[in-house]
Order: C-alpha cells, then sequence, then structure tokens
C-alpha cells in the first residue's frame, strides 16, 4: 500500500466514524449527583499520601498532649454539717479521766 | 478474661483496703477541736471529739471560745449554714484543795458576744433547735479529772459529738523571767492498743514556704500550728499538696520528699517545695521519707476564703476511701 499524502489523509480522517462507547462504560456513569448523606455514608475522600501520614501524625501528637494526668485513686469523703445534729435532751457530764493518785 | 480478673483483683483490693483502713480508724472518733481559757484560779481545758470520726463535718464548721469571770461559752458554728449552738460552763474554786465544781448550763450570748461570733449578721444565725439542755448539771471533780460530755447526735449516722473537759492550774506563759512552754489538754477514749506506724503525725507550726527558691509571702502570715497522720498545705494556683510519713500507695501517694527536724523538702512535678516549721516536723530524731499526693484543682471552699493565700490543714487516713 502507497503511503498517503497529507490531502489523502485528510480526507480518510474526515470520512472515518469513532466507534460508539461500549454499554458497560455508560453504566459506570453516574445516573445523578449522590445527595449529601449518601455521600457522608458512602462517599470516599482520596487524599495524597503525605497529606494523610501528616495528619495521622499530627492526631497522634494532639492526642498524647491533650492525655490528662493520671487522676489520684483517693477521694475524701462525703462531709456533714452541723445542721444534721441534734442536741441531747439534757447534759449529762461523766468523770471519765480520773486521777487516782491525787 | 484478663479485664474480668483486673476487675476482680482490684475488687479484693479495695475491700482488703477498706478493711484495713476501718481497722485503723472508722470506729475512732475524731478530734475537731481543742483549747484552752485560762482565768486566774484555773484552767479550762477542752478537747471536741466526733464519734465516729466519718464522715467528718464540713469545712465550714468552726467553733469559738470565749469567757468572762467563772464562766466559758463554748460556741460551735457552721458559717454556711448560719446555725450555732453551744453551752455555758460555770467553775468555782472549792475550799478543799485542787477541787472544783462544775456546772453545764444553757449558752448565754449577750448582743456584742454574738456580733463578736458571728459578725455583723449575728441577728440572721439562729440555734439549733432544742439546745436548751434541760436543767443545769454540776459535777465536782479534782484538778485533772476528766469529764466526758456528749451534747449533740446526729440519727442519720449514729455520729455524737462530745467534749473531753478538765480543770488544772492555769496555763500560764511565764515563771518569773522564765517562758513556760503552753499547756495542752488531750483525751482519747476507747481501748489501748500497741503503737504502730500509722500512728505517726507530722506536725507543722507556723510554716514558712519556700517554692523554688522563693518565699511564699503568704505563708509568713501563717502562725498556726496542724498535726495528723495526713496534713496538707495549699498555695494559690498549684492546688493542694498532702504530706504523709507512710506511703499508702493505695490513696495514690508517691515518695517525693523527706523530712528532717523541723524542716521538709520535696518536688512535685517541676516545683521544689521547702518548708521550716516552727517546731519539729516528725516524731524521733531520724529523718523519713515523705510521700506526697498531689491535688492540682483542689481549692478552700470556706466561706471568704482567700484562693490566694497559702493555707493547711490535716485529714485522717480513715475518712478517705479507695475509688472503684
Amino acid at each position: 500500500m502507497e503511503p498517503l499524502d497529507d490531502k489523502e489523509l485528510s480526507q480518510l480522517l474526515q470520512r472515518w466514524e469513532s466507534p460508539g462507547a461500549p454499554p458497560e462504560l455508560r453504566k459506570k456513569l453516574p445516573v445523578r449527583r449522590p445527595s449529601l448523606w449518601q455521600w457522608l455514608l458512602t462517599g470516599s475522600i482520596r487524599i495524597p499520601v503525605p497529606v494523610g501520614l501528616a495528619a495521622v501524625v499530627l492526631l497522634a501528637l494532639w492526642l498524647l498532649a491533650g492525655k490528662a494526668p493520671p487522676s489520684p485513686v483517693a477521694q475524701p469523703p462525703a462531709s456533714i454539717n452541723l445542721a444534721d445534729f441534734q442536741p441531747v435532751l439534757e447534759l449529762e457530764p461523766q468523770v471519765v479521766g480520773r486521777n487516782e493518785k491525787q | 478474661m484478663m479485664r474480668s480478673r483486673k476487675g476482680f483483683l482490684a475488687a479484693v483490693t479495695c475491700c482488703l483496703l477498706i478493711a484495713g483502713l476501718g481497722r485503723l480508724g472508722f470506729a475512732q472518733s475524731a478530734r475537731i477541736d481543742s483549747g484552752s481559757v485560762s482565768q486566774a484560779k484555773f484552767g479550762f481545758y477542752f478537747e471536741t471529739h466526733l464519734s465516729p470520726g466519718t464522715p467528718p463535718l464540713s469545712d465550714s464548721f468552726s467553733t469559738r471560745t470565749t469567757d468572762e469571770p467563772g464562766i466559758i461559752h463554748r460556741v460551735l458554728l457552721d458559717r454556711r449554714g448560719r446555725v450555732y449552738v453551744g453551752y455555758d460552763v460555770r467553775v468555782v474554786v472549792l475550799p478543799e484543795p485542787n477541787t472544783y465544781r462544775v456546772t453545764f448550763q444553757r449558752l448565754t450570748m449577750t448582743p456584742d458576744a454574738a456580733k463578736e461570733i458571728m459578725g455583723e449578721g449575728f441577728s440572721s444565725w439562729r440555734p439549733l433547735p432544742r439546745s436548751n439542755w434541760g436543767p443545769p448539771a454540776t459535777q465536782d471533780i479534782r484538778g485533772g479529772d476528766v469529764l466526758q460530755l456528749e451534747f449533740l447526735a446526729n440519727p442519720s449516722t449514729g455520729q455524737q459529738v462530745v467534749d473531753y473537759v478538765t480543770v488544772q492550774e492555769p496555763s500560764r506563759k511565764f515563771n518569773g523571767f522564765d517562758v513556760l512552754p503552753e499547756r495542752k489538754f488531750s483525751y482519747t477514749p476507747g481501748p489501748s492498743r500497741d503503737f504502730g506506724t500509722d500512728d505517726a503525725e507530722l506536725t507543722i507550726q507556723a510554716p514558712r514556704l519556700i517554692i523554688n527558691g522563693r518565699l511564699d509571702e503568704s505563708s509568713t502570715r501563717n502562725f498556726g500550728e496542724i498535726s495528723g497522720a495526713l496534713v496538707w498545705i495549699y498555695t494559690a494556683k498549684r492546688g493542694r499538696y498532702i504530706l504523709s510519713l507512710v506511703p499508702r500507695p493505695e490513696l495514690g501517694f508517691r515518695r517525693a520528699g523527706e523530712v528532717r527536724g523541723s524542716s521538709l523538702s520535696f518536688v512535685v512535678g517541676t516545683d521544689e517545695f521547702r518548708l521550716s516549721s516552727g517546731a519539729r516536723i516528725a516524731p524521733g530524731q531520724a529523718s523519713f521519707n515523705l510521700y506526697v499526693l498531689h491535688e492540682p484543682d483542689w481549692k478552700p471552699t470556706y466561706p471568704n476564703a482567700d484562693l490566694a493565700a497559702f493555707s493547711m490543714g490535716s485529714e485522717r487516713p480513715a475518712t478517705w476511701t479507695v475509688r472503684d
């Protein structure tokens, strides 16, 4: 076959019809834009690896820095007030430390 | 499996610790006040106990004792609830040497005395109901005898407030040119037992606190004295440091310093504390390890507390519980 010159090639290209897209490819095209909720539930975000690694490192540092110091394991008891007490009906002093040597 | 085993061990440990603490002091009374009033011919000495000591009285509890010739007024106050209760003691020196007639009776307070004790708003204070005590109760005693006076009861907790009082010679400060040590009274009820390490108490008197080499000026205004198995100091912006001679790891204490005679020092985080006391801090002649529990968020909660000033107090280990 003789090689085509530019004119013949141009005519040939004008007559050429591109083949149609395969039906499988059409199925892969989104029929409509997903709702916000659908995207939140099933969507994905592609991020560059360095950005993802940096985010992980920052998150780890933040968690370590924000870690609360260990709290003491002891706690004082609840207290009572003077108003919780009732006076006795009668005062009855009793000797308890008798000094017998005197 | 590991989790349940760990939980089981923690529960057993808690039970043992609580049982141990209970053995040490749950049934004991706690000293909540003490003092003396000296008059020309006698000294009246008292010590107030809460029995049993747990739960403790809130930090709004305080006491005042005033006197006039032959009569002592004992007043217990709750500044938050603005309630008070008290009694009068009349002491008569009898002709027989070293004998006294002591009469307990209803509290009497002049408006001036009430104003001095409760402040300007004294009229808004109210006495505990039924605090007239019935007829006066009289006892003749010899000097050194101790009188036990149960005068308040809490039916919901089974606790009592009990005063132990005695009449002795007046507490004199001078004998000629000699300065005499202050005469103090203390009484411990209940059966005696052997001394244990948990009985060792720390005493801090008129402390001067140095933090990271700088004197805490507010500590120079404190001339009080506290003692207890657990004593604490509070400093502004740093919270409370509870000090113990005994390790008490179950309560979260860590070895952080030492006690040497009348001074102690410890380090918590990047802060170094040095405290000099007006008297020996720990019993005995040796230097001792000091164990510290830091509560950075703790602040005094009593009314009109000065959060910027040094303060101190004591706790009883038996009143602390182990957290689950």
